[in-house]
């Protein structure tokens, strides 16, 4: 935040915040018509099979555009240093760790440039308190490393996460190896089973980061640090969850006339959100979501949804139970 | 009347699957805490 008379002045001056917000605009016109830009979008909707290896070579060709990029961040340094009220067109990005600019979004792929303090990964790792995670994102991400800062790296393994995934068989993570990297390197990490920690690191780390979404993994996995056993998982589509949050609020508003497109949603390719949606399908009308139930109990490609689904039915329909002849004697 | 089911009642799958962008515990310094702010980023 700038404090003081520069803000006082600037805020008392309705043709100065003019100024700023044109220059911004002005700026992002710019640069969203430049061939770095437009030139990605026309080749990533031009690819016939955008598999993820498709879409990250033309994440290096944009990275490879190196001369293109300076002449971006020289210009939002400039025109930052002639108005300090300037904010570059480009959403910032921050984390605990790391400070940054994304610098295309479509999709398939995002690309941003940041910046990993070694203070802020030191101060990170120094007041760490309680249990920590070693995740799998379940998304191919690549990193060049502009500036490495002398860091090395640790790389793990996990089971591969896939549509049929299962907690019970997740297993334990376990170590790869570990290794400086060098400035300019390329790091491709495939978020389905591989993942890595910066375990020091000795100058501040300048890198592209590209986060490539075709072929995910239908959730990411969270592994101990310390244990390395399998923790929890998270989904890594957020749509899919807006989707589960919006039908557990139609269900508690009892919104009936939403059950058909409720219903829709049960074609979700992931397994998570289709049994949830068929639980609040059954709690807002149980009739109505039998024929589905029992189209799951029968076919659901996940087996875990497969036995909810026909334990729901022994449960709920009684009809449904299995033939006498297939239960088991208790004697 | 229509039949409906406590929400509570009905079975619940193994394998339990959060939000996107949920996690359990903190992460140690890896490739998450990026991709969550991406992502994060992107939905506003």
């Amino acid at each position: 935040m700038i404090a003081g008379a520069a803000l006082a002045a600037w805020l008392a001056d309705p043709e100065s915040q003019k100024r700023s917000y044109a220059a911004v605009e002005d700026c992002a016109r710019r640069w969203s018509r430049k061939p770095l830009m437009t030139e990605l979008e026309r080749m990533l909707a031009a690819l016939p099979d955008p598999t993820s290896a498709a879409v990250l070579d033309l994440a290096r060709g944009f990275m490879d555009k190196s001369d293109e990029v300076a002449a971006l961040m020289e210009e939002l340094i400039a025109a930052s240093a002639k108005d300090p009220f300037f904010r570059p067109p480009f959403h910032p990005m921050s984390s605990e760790v790391h400070n940054g600019l994304l610098l295309f979004h479509n999709p398939a792929l995002s690309i941003a440039l940041g910046v990993s303090g070694a203070d802020m990964v030191a101060a990170k790792k120094t007041t760490a308190r309680g249990a920590s995670s070693i995740n799998f994102s379940g998304v191919t991400t690549m990193f060049r490393y502009l500036k490495a800062g002398g860091a090395t790296i640790s790389f793990w393994e996990a089971p591969p996460i896939t549509h049929s995934f299962l907690a019970s068989q997740a297993g334990e993570c376990r170590l790869t190896g570990r290794r400086r990297i060098e400035d300019g390197e390329e790091i491709v990490i495939d978020g389905r089973y591989q993942s890595f920690i910066i375990e020091h690191v000795l100058s501040d780390m300048l890198y592209f980061q590209a986060m490539v979404r075709p072929d995910a993994a239908p959730l990411a996995a969270e592994y101990d640090s310390k244990t390395l056993a399998f923790i929890g998982a998270s989904s890594t589509d957020e749509a899919s969850s807006r989707v589960q949050m919006m039908v557990s609020l139609l269900r508690t508003m009892e919104r009936e006339d939403a059950l058909p497109l409720i219903e829709e949603s049960l074609e979700s390719p992931h397994f998570y959100t289709r049994w949830h949606i068929m639980r609040e399908l059954l709690a807002m009308d149980a009739d109505a979501a039998l024929p589905a139930l029992r189209r799951m109990a029968a076919n659901d490609a996940h087996p875990e949804v497969r036995a909810a689904a026909q334990q729901t039915l022994e449960l709920f329909f009684e009809d449904e139970a299995p033939p006498l002849g297939k239960l088991k004697c208790r004697a | 009347m229509k039949k409906r089911i406590d929400i509570t009642a009905i079975p619940e799958l193994g394998t339990s699957v959060g939000m996107h962008g949920s996690v359990k515990q903190k992460e140690v310094v890896g490739p998450m805490c990026l991709g969550i702010v991406v992502a994060i980023v992107i939905a506003f």
